[in-house]
Protein backbone atom coordinates (compact mmCIF):
# COMPACT_ATOMS: atom_id res chain seq x y z
CA UNK A 1 0.00 0.00 0.00
CA UNK A 2 1.48 3.47 -0.45
CA UNK A 3 -0.15 6.63 0.29
CA UNK A 4 0.83 10.41 -0.94
CA UNK A 5 -0.90 12.44 1.99
CA UNK A 6 -1.09 16.08 1.43
CA UNK A 7 -2.06 16.03 5.53
CA UNK A 8 0.21 15.80 8.37
CA UNK A 9 0.68 11.99 9.09
CA UNK A 10 -0.43 10.72 12.17
CA UNK A 11 -2.17 8.27 14.42
CA UNK A 12 0.55 5.59 12.71
CA UNK A 13 -0.85 1.84 13.67
CA UNK A 14 0.58 -1.21 11.54
CA UNK A 15 -2.95 -2.68 11.03
CA UNK A 16 -1.79 -6.59 13.41
CA UNK A 17 -5.17 -8.06 13.26
CA UNK A 18 -4.76 -10.72 10.37
CA UNK A 19 -1.43 -11.33 12.00
CA UNK A 20 0.44 -14.52 10.74
CA UNK A 21 3.01 -16.10 12.34
CA UNK A 22 5.00 -16.45 9.71
CA UNK A 23 6.31 -13.07 9.83
CA UNK A 24 8.80 -12.74 12.46
CA UNK A 25 9.35 -9.18 11.72
CA UNK A 26 8.36 -5.88 11.69
CA UNK A 27 10.84 -3.22 10.73
CA UNK A 28 9.75 0.85 10.82
CA UNK A 29 11.61 3.86 9.48
CA UNK A 30 10.51 7.39 10.11
CA UNK A 31 11.63 10.53 7.63
CA UNK A 32 11.64 13.25 9.68
CA UNK A 33 12.27 17.01 8.63
CA UNK A 34 15.36 17.96 9.82
CA UNK A 35 16.34 21.59 10.84
CA UNK A 36 19.49 22.26 9.79
CA UNK A 37 20.86 21.22 6.33
CA UNK A 38 24.87 21.53 5.33
CA UNK A 39 24.93 24.50 8.16
CA UNK A 40 21.94 26.11 7.12
CA UNK A 41 18.71 26.58 9.19
CA UNK A 42 15.80 25.32 7.49
CA UNK A 43 12.62 26.59 8.60
CA UNK A 44 10.41 24.54 6.33
CA UNK A 45 10.00 22.32 2.93
CA UNK A 46 7.67 21.77 -0.22
CA UNK A 47 7.58 18.49 -1.59
CA UNK A 48 5.83 18.64 -4.85
CA UNK A 49 4.78 15.32 -6.71
CA UNK A 50 3.94 13.62 -10.12
CA UNK A 51 1.12 12.30 -8.28
CA UNK A 52 0.11 9.68 -10.96
CA UNK A 53 2.89 8.86 -11.58
CA UNK A 54 5.23 8.51 -7.72
CA UNK A 55 1.80 6.43 -7.33
CA UNK A 56 2.24 3.84 -9.76
CA UNK A 57 6.48 3.98 -9.67
CA UNK A 58 5.88 2.89 -5.42
CA UNK A 59 3.64 0.20 -5.93
CA UNK A 60 6.17 -1.30 -8.69
CA UNK A 61 8.72 -0.82 -5.91
CA UNK A 62 6.63 -2.61 -3.17
CA UNK A 63 6.21 -5.42 -5.61
CA UNK A 64 9.63 -5.29 -5.93
CA UNK A 65 10.48 -5.72 -2.33
CA UNK A 66 8.05 -8.45 -2.37
CA UNK A 67 9.68 -11.04 -4.48
CA UNK A 68 12.91 -10.16 -3.91
CA UNK A 69 13.36 -10.38 0.15
CA UNK A 70 10.00 -12.46 0.89
CA UNK A 71 8.20 -9.55 2.60
CA UNK A 72 4.71 -10.24 3.85
CA UNK A 73 3.38 -6.88 3.96
CA UNK A 74 4.86 -3.26 3.20
CA UNK A 75 3.08 -0.04 3.95
CA UNK A 76 3.85 3.60 2.93
CA UNK A 77 3.10 6.91 3.30
CA UNK A 78 4.83 10.34 1.52
CA UNK A 79 3.62 13.58 2.69
CA UNK A 80 4.00 16.66 -0.25
CA UNK A 81 2.84 20.05 0.57
CA UNK A 82 4.66 22.61 3.13
CA UNK A 83 6.23 20.40 6.07
CA UNK A 84 7.96 22.27 9.18
CA UNK A 85 11.01 21.06 10.76
CA UNK A 86 9.89 18.01 13.34
CA UNK A 87 7.33 16.64 11.32
CA UNK A 88 7.39 13.04 9.49
CA UNK A 89 8.02 13.15 5.56
CA UNK A 90 7.57 9.82 4.97
CA UNK A 91 7.02 6.46 6.49
CA UNK A 92 7.41 2.97 5.81
CA UNK A 93 6.34 -0.73 7.96
CA UNK A 94 7.57 -3.86 5.83
CA UNK A 95 6.94 -6.88 7.33
CA UNK A 96 8.41 -10.13 6.57
CA UNK A 97 9.21 -13.46 8.31
CA UNK A 98 13.05 -12.83 9.16
CA UNK A 99 14.67 -9.53 10.84
CA UNK A 100 17.80 -9.38 8.15
CA UNK A 101 14.40 -9.58 5.01
CA UNK A 102 12.22 -7.37 6.95
CA UNK A 103 15.64 -4.35 7.61
CA UNK A 104 16.72 -5.05 4.04
CA UNK A 105 13.61 -4.43 2.87
CA UNK A 106 12.73 -1.35 4.57
CA UNK A 107 15.69 -0.29 3.21
CA UNK A 108 15.50 -0.87 -0.11
CA UNK A 109 11.82 0.65 -0.05
CA UNK A 110 13.34 3.94 1.41
CA UNK A 111 16.65 4.07 -1.11
CA UNK A 112 14.48 3.25 -4.10
CA UNK A 113 11.58 5.77 -3.13
CA UNK A 114 14.16 8.57 -3.50
CA UNK A 115 15.50 7.38 -6.68
CA UNK A 116 12.80 6.88 -8.65
CA UNK A 117 10.13 8.50 -7.22
CA UNK A 118 8.93 11.96 -8.90
CA UNK A 119 8.48 14.09 -6.30
CA UNK A 120 10.97 17.40 -5.54
CA UNK A 121 12.03 18.77 -2.75
CA UNK A 122 12.40 22.39 -2.12
CA UNK A 123 14.17 23.80 1.35
CA UNK A 124 12.94 27.33 2.94
CA UNK A 125 15.66 28.81 5.06
CA UNK A 126 15.84 30.98 7.73
CA UNK A 127 17.64 33.89 5.58
CA UNK A 128 14.71 33.69 3.59
CA UNK A 129 16.22 31.60 0.78
CA UNK A 130 14.64 28.95 -0.80
CA UNK A 131 16.36 25.77 -3.28
CA UNK A 132 15.56 22.84 -4.63
CA UNK A 133 17.41 20.21 -3.39
CA UNK A 134 19.56 18.11 -5.65
CA UNK A 135 18.60 14.30 -5.67
CA UNK A 136 14.89 15.94 -5.78
CA UNK A 137 15.71 18.27 -8.79
CA UNK A 138 13.59 21.15 -9.57
CA UNK A 139 10.25 20.25 -11.53
CA UNK A 140 10.63 23.07 -13.51
CA UNK A 141 7.99 22.92 -16.22
CA UNK A 142 6.90 19.85 -15.08
CA UNK A 143 3.64 19.22 -13.16
CA UNK A 144 1.25 17.25 -13.87
CA UNK A 145 -0.97 20.33 -15.00
CA UNK A 146 1.89 21.22 -17.50
CA UNK A 147 3.41 18.59 -18.95
CA UNK A 148 2.32 15.07 -20.38
CA UNK A 149 3.93 11.85 -22.35
CA UNK A 150 3.23 13.36 -25.82
CA UNK A 151 4.29 17.07 -25.70
CA UNK A 152 7.85 15.37 -23.98
CA UNK A 153 8.58 13.52 -27.74
CA UNK A 154 6.97 16.32 -29.87
CA UNK A 155 9.36 17.80 -31.52
CA UNK A 156 10.38 13.71 -32.48
CA UNK A 157 7.01 11.76 -33.78
CA UNK A 158 7.06 14.70 -36.47
CA UNK A 159 9.83 12.39 -38.12
CA UNK A 160 8.77 10.77 -41.26
CA UNK A 161 10.92 7.79 -39.85
CA UNK A 162 9.62 7.74 -36.47
CA UNK A 163 5.46 9.19 -36.23
CA UNK A 164 3.21 7.99 -33.20
CA UNK A 165 3.79 4.34 -34.19
CA UNK A 166 7.57 4.80 -33.76
CA UNK A 167 7.42 6.27 -30.61
CA UNK A 168 5.20 3.55 -29.18
CA UNK A 169 7.99 1.11 -30.66
CA UNK A 170 10.25 2.70 -28.87
CA UNK A 171 8.19 2.51 -25.73
CA UNK A 172 8.01 -0.79 -25.82
CA UNK A 173 11.70 -1.45 -26.56
CA UNK A 174 13.66 -2.65 -23.29
CA UNK A 175 17.56 -2.10 -23.72
CA UNK A 176 20.55 -2.81 -21.10
CA UNK A 177 23.16 -1.11 -21.44
CA UNK A 178 26.51 -2.33 -19.67
CA UNK A 179 28.79 0.25 -18.70
CA UNK A 180 27.80 3.51 -17.54
CA UNK A 181 31.68 5.41 -18.21
CA UNK A 182 32.18 7.47 -21.06
CA UNK A 183 30.41 5.82 -24.02
CA UNK A 184 27.66 4.97 -21.70
CA UNK A 185 27.11 8.73 -20.76
CA UNK A 186 26.35 9.67 -23.85
CA UNK A 187 24.80 6.28 -25.08
CA UNK A 188 22.39 6.79 -21.59
CA UNK A 189 21.75 10.62 -22.10
CA UNK A 190 20.10 10.23 -25.78
CA UNK A 191 18.49 6.94 -25.19
CA UNK A 192 16.42 8.00 -21.97
CA UNK A 193 15.76 11.23 -24.31
CA UNK A 194 14.45 9.99 -26.67
CA UNK A 195 11.80 7.69 -24.98
CA UNK A 196 13.01 3.94 -24.81
CA UNK A 197 10.60 2.10 -22.50
CA UNK A 198 12.44 0.47 -20.24
CA UNK A 199 16.61 1.17 -19.74
CA UNK A 200 19.15 -1.31 -17.61
CA UNK A 201 21.98 0.30 -16.91
CA UNK A 202 24.68 -2.73 -15.44
CA UNK A 203 27.47 -1.37 -13.57
CA UNK A 204 29.71 -1.81 -10.34
CA UNK A 205 31.66 1.24 -10.59
CA UNK A 206 31.42 4.72 -8.25
CA UNK A 207 32.49 7.88 -9.99
CA UNK A 208 36.22 9.30 -9.50
CA UNK A 209 37.69 12.23 -10.07
CA UNK A 210 39.42 11.36 -13.09
CA UNK A 211 36.25 10.16 -15.18
CA UNK A 212 34.40 13.36 -15.01
CA UNK A 213 36.19 15.02 -18.67
CA UNK A 214 34.44 12.17 -20.41
CA UNK A 215 31.74 11.25 -18.38
CA UNK A 216 29.77 14.24 -17.73
CA UNK A 217 26.55 12.18 -16.41
CA UNK A 218 27.67 13.02 -13.36
CA UNK A 219 29.21 15.76 -11.41
CA UNK A 220 32.20 16.15 -8.97
CA UNK A 221 29.52 15.62 -6.04
CA UNK A 222 29.33 12.56 -6.84
CA UNK A 223 32.47 11.08 -6.43
CA UNK A 224 32.87 8.09 -4.91
CA UNK A 225 28.86 7.17 -5.12
CA UNK A 226 27.79 4.40 -7.78
CA UNK A 227 27.68 5.22 -11.62
CA UNK A 228 24.41 2.82 -11.93
CA UNK A 229 22.40 4.36 -8.60
CA UNK A 230 23.47 7.96 -10.10
CA UNK A 231 23.03 7.51 -13.97
CA UNK A 232 19.53 6.38 -13.18
CA UNK A 233 18.85 8.90 -10.93
CA UNK A 234 20.02 11.99 -14.01
CA UNK A 235 17.87 9.73 -16.44
CA UNK A 236 14.91 9.62 -14.32
CA UNK A 237 14.56 13.19 -13.80
CA UNK A 238 15.37 13.67 -17.34
CA UNK A 239 12.61 11.45 -18.79
CA UNK A 240 9.76 10.91 -16.17
CA UNK A 241 7.93 8.38 -18.47
CA UNK A 242 10.34 5.95 -18.77
CA UNK A 243 11.76 3.00 -16.16
CA UNK A 244 15.24 2.87 -15.21
CA UNK A 245 16.23 -0.37 -13.89
CA UNK A 246 19.71 -0.29 -11.93
CA UNK A 247 22.34 -3.40 -12.05
CA UNK A 248 24.45 -2.36 -9.43
CA UNK A 249 27.28 -5.38 -10.29
CA UNK A 250 30.09 -6.41 -12.69
CA UNK A 251 28.51 -8.23 -15.60
CA UNK A 252 30.47 -11.75 -14.97
CA UNK A 253 29.84 -14.93 -16.73
CA UNK A 254 27.53 -15.87 -13.45
CA UNK A 255 24.87 -13.49 -13.52
CA UNK A 256 25.15 -12.56 -17.47
CA UNK A 257 22.47 -15.09 -18.31
CA UNK A 258 20.07 -13.27 -15.38
CA UNK A 259 21.02 -9.96 -16.24
CA UNK A 260 20.15 -9.80 -19.91
CA UNK A 261 17.36 -11.88 -19.49
CA UNK A 262 14.33 -9.42 -20.11
CA UNK A 263 16.26 -7.13 -22.73
CA UNK A 264 15.77 -7.09 -26.32
CA UNK A 265 18.99 -5.32 -27.55
CA UNK A 266 22.20 -4.94 -25.46
CA UNK A 267 24.84 -1.60 -25.87
CA UNK A 268 28.37 -2.42 -25.38
CA UNK A 269 29.92 0.34 -23.23
CA UNK A 270 32.66 -1.55 -21.58
CA UNK A 271 36.12 -0.63 -21.93
CA UNK A 272 37.89 -4.46 -21.72
CA UNK A 273 38.08 -7.22 -23.92
CA UNK A 274 36.84 -9.93 -21.57
CA UNK A 275 33.57 -7.92 -21.01
CA UNK A 276 33.32 -7.13 -24.92
CA UNK A 277 33.69 -10.60 -25.85
CA UNK A 278 31.12 -11.24 -22.70
CA UNK A 279 28.93 -9.70 -24.27
CA UNK A 280 29.54 -10.99 -27.76
CA UNK A 281 28.96 -14.66 -26.73
CA UNK A 282 26.17 -13.76 -24.69
CA UNK A 283 24.52 -11.84 -27.81
CA UNK A 284 24.94 -14.83 -30.06
CA UNK A 285 23.62 -17.34 -27.67
CA UNK A 286 20.83 -16.30 -25.96
CA UNK A 287 20.03 -14.54 -29.62
CA UNK A 288 19.77 -10.64 -28.51
CA UNK A 289 21.18 -8.13 -30.84
CA UNK A 290 24.32 -6.41 -29.62
CA UNK A 291 25.51 -2.85 -30.30
CA UNK A 292 29.44 -2.56 -29.65
CA UNK A 293 32.05 0.14 -29.62
CA UNK A 294 35.48 0.78 -29.00
CA UNK A 295 37.59 3.81 -28.67
CA UNK A 296 41.01 4.75 -28.91
CA UNK A 297 42.88 7.67 -28.69
CA UNK A 298 41.01 9.82 -31.49
CA UNK A 299 39.31 7.08 -32.95
CA UNK A 300 36.72 4.25 -32.75
CA UNK A 301 34.49 1.67 -34.23
CA UNK A 302 31.30 0.88 -34.08
CA UNK A 303 29.21 -2.32 -34.99
CA UNK A 304 26.28 -3.86 -34.60
CA UNK A 305 25.94 -7.67 -34.10
CA UNK A 306 22.50 -9.28 -34.67
CA UNK A 307 22.61 -12.58 -33.73
CA UNK A 308 20.09 -13.89 -36.21
CA UNK A 309 21.35 -12.49 -38.94
CA UNK A 310 24.43 -13.84 -41.27
CA UNK A 311 26.95 -11.13 -40.16
CA UNK A 312 30.17 -11.92 -38.17
CA UNK A 313 30.50 -11.96 -34.26
CA UNK A 314 33.46 -10.43 -32.23
CA UNK A 315 35.28 -14.37 -32.30
CA UNK A 316 34.48 -14.57 -36.09
CA UNK A 317 37.41 -12.04 -36.26
CA UNK A 318 39.41 -12.79 -32.91
CA UNK A 319 38.77 -16.31 -31.64
CA UNK A 320 40.39 -15.77 -28.71
CA UNK A 321 40.34 -12.92 -26.34
CA UNK A 322 43.11 -10.71 -26.61
CA UNK A 323 45.61 -9.62 -23.87
CA UNK A 324 44.29 -7.05 -22.03
CA UNK A 325 47.24 -4.89 -22.45
CA UNK A 326 47.84 -5.26 -26.28
CA UNK A 327 46.53 -2.27 -26.63
CA UNK A 328 46.78 0.30 -23.47
CA UNK A 329 43.55 1.29 -22.22
CA UNK A 330 42.24 4.96 -21.80
CA UNK A 331 44.23 5.02 -18.24
CA UNK A 332 46.98 4.17 -19.46
CA UNK A 333 46.85 6.07 -23.32
CA UNK A 334 44.45 9.06 -22.22
CA UNK A 335 41.38 10.31 -24.26
CA UNK A 336 39.71 13.03 -24.96
CA UNK A 337 36.01 12.99 -23.80
CA UNK A 338 34.36 13.96 -27.03
CA UNK A 339 35.59 10.83 -28.39
CA UNK A 340 33.52 8.13 -26.04
CA UNK A 341 30.71 10.84 -26.27
CA UNK A 342 30.57 10.32 -30.60
CA UNK A 343 30.71 7.04 -30.28
CA UNK A 344 28.35 6.58 -27.86
CA UNK A 345 25.83 8.76 -29.20
CA UNK A 346 26.54 6.50 -32.73
CA UNK A 347 25.32 3.53 -30.60
CA UNK A 348 22.12 5.54 -29.70
CA UNK A 349 21.75 5.85 -33.19
CA UNK A 350 22.26 2.57 -34.05
CA UNK A 351 19.94 1.42 -31.26
CA UNK A 352 17.12 3.74 -32.57
CA UNK A 353 17.24 2.72 -36.15
CA UNK A 354 17.13 -0.76 -35.25
CA UNK A 355 14.07 -0.63 -32.99
CA UNK A 356 12.20 1.64 -35.54
CA UNK A 357 13.06 -0.85 -38.49
CA UNK A 358 15.23 1.26 -40.21
CA UNK A 359 17.37 0.15 -43.19
CA UNK A 360 21.20 0.90 -42.76
CA UNK A 361 22.14 -0.43 -40.07
CA UNK A 362 25.84 -1.02 -39.18
CA UNK A 363 24.87 -5.31 -40.08
CA UNK A 364 27.51 -7.53 -41.09
CA UNK A 365 30.08 -3.77 -40.72
CA UNK A 366 32.48 -2.60 -38.96
CA UNK A 367 32.80 1.49 -39.19
CA UNK A 368 35.94 3.24 -38.08
CA UNK A 369 36.02 6.64 -37.88
CA UNK A 370 39.14 9.07 -36.98
CA UNK A 371 38.06 11.95 -35.67
CA UNK A 372 41.31 13.83 -36.46
CA UNK A 373 41.46 12.91 -40.20
CA UNK A 374 37.68 12.47 -39.81
CA UNK A 375 38.94 9.25 -42.49
CA UNK A 376 35.97 6.84 -42.10
CA UNK A 377 35.89 3.28 -42.90
CA UNK A 378 33.59 0.94 -43.26
CA UNK A 379 34.47 -2.58 -43.83
CA UNK A 380 32.42 -5.57 -44.64
CA UNK A 381 32.80 -8.83 -41.75
CA UNK A 382 32.20 -12.33 -43.06
CA UNK A 383 31.27 -14.89 -41.15
CA UNK A 384 34.08 -17.10 -40.22
CA UNK A 385 32.60 -20.80 -40.72
CA UNK A 386 35.91 -21.62 -38.10
CA UNK A 387 34.40 -19.31 -35.24
CA UNK A 388 34.60 -21.22 -31.77
CA UNK A 389 31.02 -19.40 -31.29
CA UNK A 390 29.31 -18.87 -34.67
CA UNK A 391 31.04 -21.69 -37.16
CA UNK A 392 30.12 -25.00 -37.60
CA UNK A 393 31.96 -26.77 -35.23
CA UNK A 394 31.71 -24.42 -32.49
CA UNK A 395 33.03 -25.05 -29.30
CA UNK A 396 31.64 -22.21 -26.71
CA UNK A 397 28.00 -23.49 -26.45
CA UNK A 398 27.55 -21.56 -22.82
CA UNK A 399 28.43 -18.95 -20.89
CA UNK A 400 31.19 -20.56 -19.00
CA UNK A 401 34.10 -18.69 -16.85
CA UNK A 402 36.95 -20.77 -18.98
CA UNK A 403 36.12 -19.03 -22.04
CA UNK A 404 37.14 -15.39 -20.47
CA UNK A 405 40.63 -15.89 -18.70
CA UNK A 406 42.72 -13.23 -18.28
CA UNK A 407 45.17 -14.69 -20.09
CA UNK A 408 47.79 -11.78 -18.93
CA UNK A 409 47.34 -13.43 -15.08
CA UNK A 410 49.05 -16.91 -16.57
CA UNK A 411 52.20 -15.19 -18.25
CA UNK A 412 55.03 -14.95 -15.23
CA UNK A 413 57.92 -12.86 -14.38
CA UNK A 414 59.77 -15.05 -12.35
CA UNK A 415 62.06 -11.68 -11.47
CA UNK A 416 59.37 -10.56 -9.37
CA UNK A 417 59.26 -14.10 -7.19
CA UNK A 418 61.48 -14.72 -4.23
CA UNK A 419 63.05 -18.26 -3.56
CA UNK A 420 60.41 -19.65 -2.17
CA UNK A 421 57.74 -18.57 -4.43
CA UNK A 422 59.72 -19.85 -7.13
CA UNK A 423 60.21 -22.80 -5.60
CA UNK A 424 56.47 -23.49 -5.42
CA UNK A 425 55.89 -24.39 -8.93
CA UNK A 426 57.14 -27.44 -10.54
CA UNK A 427 59.04 -26.48 -13.65
CA UNK A 428 58.28 -28.33 -17.17
CA UNK A 429 60.50 -27.26 -20.19
CA UNK A 430 58.80 -27.86 -23.13
CA UNK A 431 61.91 -27.41 -25.72
CA UNK A 432 62.89 -30.02 -28.51
CA UNK A 433 65.90 -32.12 -26.93
CA UNK A 434 68.21 -31.00 -29.50
CA UNK A 435 67.16 -27.35 -28.19
CA UNK A 436 67.62 -28.30 -24.89
CA UNK A 437 71.01 -29.66 -25.71
CA UNK A 438 72.35 -26.46 -27.08
CA UNK A 439 71.09 -24.33 -24.40
CA UNK A 440 70.71 -26.59 -21.44
CA UNK A 441 68.90 -25.32 -17.80
CA UNK A 442 71.74 -24.11 -15.58
CA UNK A 443 72.09 -26.64 -12.52
CA UNK A 444 68.62 -27.26 -11.89
CA UNK A 445 66.93 -30.40 -13.38
CA UNK A 446 63.20 -30.17 -14.79
CA UNK A 447 60.67 -32.49 -16.39
CA UNK A 448 60.91 -32.24 -20.39
CA UNK A 449 58.03 -32.34 -22.46
CA UNK A 450 58.35 -31.27 -25.65
CA UNK A 451 55.47 -29.24 -27.37
CA UNK A 452 54.55 -30.87 -30.11
CA UNK A 453 53.99 -34.51 -27.97
CA UNK A 454 52.33 -32.60 -25.42
CA UNK A 455 48.73 -34.45 -25.20
CA UNK A 456 45.94 -31.70 -24.32
CA UNK A 457 43.22 -34.93 -24.09
CA UNK A 458 45.22 -36.58 -20.99
CA UNK A 459 47.53 -34.18 -19.46
CA UNK A 460 50.71 -35.51 -17.06
CA UNK A 461 49.76 -32.89 -15.11
CA UNK A 462 47.67 -32.74 -12.14
CA UNK A 463 45.36 -30.01 -11.27
CA UNK A 464 46.43 -28.73 -7.78
CA UNK A 465 50.49 -28.44 -8.12
CA UNK A 466 51.45 -25.37 -9.73
CA UNK A 467 53.55 -25.83 -13.13
CA UNK A 468 55.61 -23.38 -14.32
CA UNK A 469 56.24 -24.18 -18.22
CA UNK A 470 59.08 -22.38 -20.33
CA UNK A 471 60.22 -22.77 -23.80
CA UNK A 472 63.02 -20.92 -26.08
CA UNK A 473 61.50 -17.30 -26.00
CA UNK A 474 58.06 -18.24 -23.71
CA UNK A 475 55.43 -18.38 -27.41
CA UNK A 476 54.80 -21.90 -26.60
CA UNK A 477 54.98 -22.43 -23.38
CA UNK A 478 52.14 -19.31 -23.65
CA UNK A 479 49.85 -21.05 -26.57
CA UNK A 480 50.27 -24.26 -24.08
CA UNK A 481 49.36 -22.98 -20.78
CA UNK A 482 46.58 -21.06 -22.47
CA UNK A 483 44.61 -23.88 -23.95
CA UNK A 484 45.29 -25.77 -20.66
CA UNK A 485 44.07 -23.31 -18.94
CA UNK A 486 40.94 -23.49 -21.05
CA UNK A 487 40.88 -27.41 -20.27
CA UNK A 488 40.44 -26.12 -16.64
CA UNK A 489 43.82 -26.11 -15.40
CA UNK A 490 44.04 -23.09 -13.55
CA UNK A 491 47.40 -23.63 -11.98
CA UNK A 492 49.75 -23.53 -15.56
CA UNK A 493 51.29 -20.67 -16.00
CA UNK A 494 54.17 -19.40 -19.24
CA UNK A 495 57.62 -18.23 -18.02
CA UNK A 496 57.86 -14.59 -19.35
CA UNK A 497 60.91 -14.74 -21.56
CA UNK A 498 61.72 -18.14 -21.54
CA UNK A 499 64.75 -20.12 -20.98
CA UNK A 500 67.49 -17.26 -20.79
CA UNK A 501 65.54 -15.40 -18.17
CA UNK A 502 65.54 -18.41 -16.33
CA UNK A 503 68.94 -19.12 -16.27
CA UNK A 504 69.54 -15.73 -15.00
CA UNK A 505 67.09 -16.13 -12.36
CA UNK A 506 69.08 -19.20 -10.99
CA UNK A 507 72.57 -17.73 -11.53
CA UNK A 508 71.28 -14.51 -9.37
CA UNK A 509 69.09 -16.41 -6.96
CA UNK A 510 69.75 -20.22 -6.70
CA UNK A 511 73.21 -20.45 -7.15
CA UNK A 512 74.21 -22.70 -4.43
CA UNK A 513 71.27 -25.23 -5.99
CA UNK B 1 45.86 -12.43 -61.99
CA UNK B 2 48.22 -13.44 -59.01
CA UNK B 3 52.07 -12.51 -59.83
CA UNK B 4 55.60 -11.81 -58.51
CA UNK B 5 55.52 -8.51 -60.36
CA UNK B 6 55.54 -5.50 -58.14
CA UNK B 7 52.25 -4.00 -57.94
CA UNK B 8 50.80 -0.65 -55.85
CA UNK B 9 48.78 -0.43 -52.75
CA UNK B 10 47.79 1.83 -51.05
CA UNK B 11 47.42 1.03 -47.11
CA UNK B 12 45.82 2.33 -44.37
CA UNK B 13 46.83 1.88 -40.61
CA UNK B 14 44.25 2.47 -37.27
CA UNK B 15 45.31 3.72 -34.17
CA UNK B 16 48.80 2.26 -32.55
CA UNK B 17 50.23 1.53 -36.45
CA UNK B 18 48.77 5.25 -37.07
CA UNK B 19 50.56 6.61 -34.02
CA UNK B 20 53.92 4.19 -34.53
CA UNK B 21 54.32 4.96 -38.34
CA UNK B 22 53.30 8.43 -38.32
CA UNK B 23 50.80 7.88 -41.17
CA UNK B 24 47.07 7.81 -41.94
CA UNK B 25 47.91 5.75 -44.88
CA UNK B 26 50.21 5.35 -47.89
CA UNK B 27 50.80 4.70 -51.31
CA UNK B 28 53.33 1.33 -51.49
CA UNK B 29 54.94 -0.01 -54.04
CA UNK B 30 55.84 -3.91 -53.41
CA UNK B 31 56.79 -7.17 -54.80
CA UNK B 32 54.74 -8.93 -51.60
CA UNK B 33 52.81 -11.40 -53.13
CA UNK B 34 50.81 -11.80 -49.68
CA UNK B 35 48.91 -9.62 -47.32
CA UNK B 36 50.82 -11.27 -45.04
CA UNK B 37 54.07 -10.43 -46.71
CA UNK B 38 53.13 -7.03 -47.36
CA UNK B 39 52.62 -6.98 -43.12
CA UNK B 40 55.90 -7.99 -42.92
CA UNK B 41 57.42 -5.43 -44.77
CA UNK B 42 55.43 -2.64 -42.85
CA UNK B 43 56.43 -3.88 -39.86
CA UNK B 44 60.08 -3.83 -40.30
CA UNK B 45 60.12 -0.29 -41.93
CA UNK B 46 58.02 1.81 -39.31
CA UNK B 47 58.48 -0.52 -36.30
CA UNK B 48 55.33 -1.80 -35.24
CA UNK B 49 55.39 -3.85 -32.18
CA UNK B 50 51.76 -5.79 -32.91
CA UNK B 51 52.29 -9.08 -34.73
CA UNK B 52 49.79 -10.00 -37.08
CA UNK B 53 48.70 -12.46 -34.60
CA UNK B 54 47.01 -9.80 -32.62
CA UNK B 55 46.00 -7.73 -35.90
CA UNK B 56 42.98 -7.87 -38.47
CA UNK B 57 43.69 -6.96 -42.28
CA UNK B 58 41.21 -5.59 -44.63
CA UNK B 59 41.71 -6.23 -48.69
CA UNK B 60 39.43 -3.71 -50.37
CA UNK B 61 37.20 -2.80 -47.51
CA UNK B 62 36.21 -6.80 -46.55
CA UNK B 63 38.29 -8.70 -43.43
CA UNK B 64 40.56 -11.01 -45.49
CA UNK B 65 43.21 -13.91 -44.10
CA UNK B 66 46.68 -13.09 -44.17
CA UNK B 67 47.04 -15.66 -46.70
CA UNK B 68 44.94 -13.43 -49.23
CA UNK B 69 46.77 -13.13 -52.80
CA UNK B 70 47.35 -8.79 -53.68
CA UNK B 71 46.19 -7.24 -57.07
CA UNK B 72 47.63 -3.95 -58.37
CA UNK B 73 45.50 -1.42 -56.85
CA UNK B 74 44.19 -3.00 -54.02
CA UNK B 75 43.65 -0.86 -50.64
CA UNK B 76 44.64 -2.85 -47.80
CA UNK B 77 43.80 -2.06 -43.77
CA UNK B 78 45.25 -2.98 -40.44
CA UNK B 79 43.20 -2.90 -37.95
CA UNK B 80 44.40 -3.69 -34.07
CA UNK B 81 41.64 -4.65 -31.63
CA UNK B 82 39.92 -2.11 -29.39
CA UNK B 83 38.56 -2.20 -26.19
CA UNK B 84 38.38 1.53 -24.95
CA UNK B 85 34.99 2.76 -23.73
Amino acid sequence: MFILSKRPIKNLRFDNSNADSESGALVEFKGIVRSKTQGKKVVALKYEAFEKLAQKEAEKIIREVKTKFDATDVCCIHRIGRLSPGELAVWIAVKAGRRKDAFAACRYVIDELKIRLPIWKKEYYADGTSLWVSGHPSPLTLSKEKSNEKDFYSHQIPLPQIGKDGQRKLKKARVLVVGAGGLGSSALTYLAAAGIGTIGICDDDVVAIDNLHRQPLYSIKDIGQSKAVLAAQRLRSLNPFIAIQVHQERLTPANAVRISRTYDLMVDCTDNFKAKFLLNDLAVLRKIPLIQASIYHLEGQIHFLNPTGKNACLRCLWPQIPHENCIETCAQGGTLGVVPGIFGIFQATEAIKFILGLPGLLSGEVLILDLMSYTLKKITETRNRACPLCGERATIKQIANKNYQDLNAMILDINALSVKEFRQYKLIDVREPKEIERYPVKSLTCENIPFGKFNLKTPAIGRDEKYLFFCARGMRSQVLAARLRKEGFENVFSLKGGIDILNAYITENLKDG
Amino acid sequence: MPTNKTKKVHVFYYAVLREQSGLTHERITTKAKTAGELYAYVQDRHGFTLGPDILKIAVNDSFKSWKTILENGDSVTFIPPLAGG
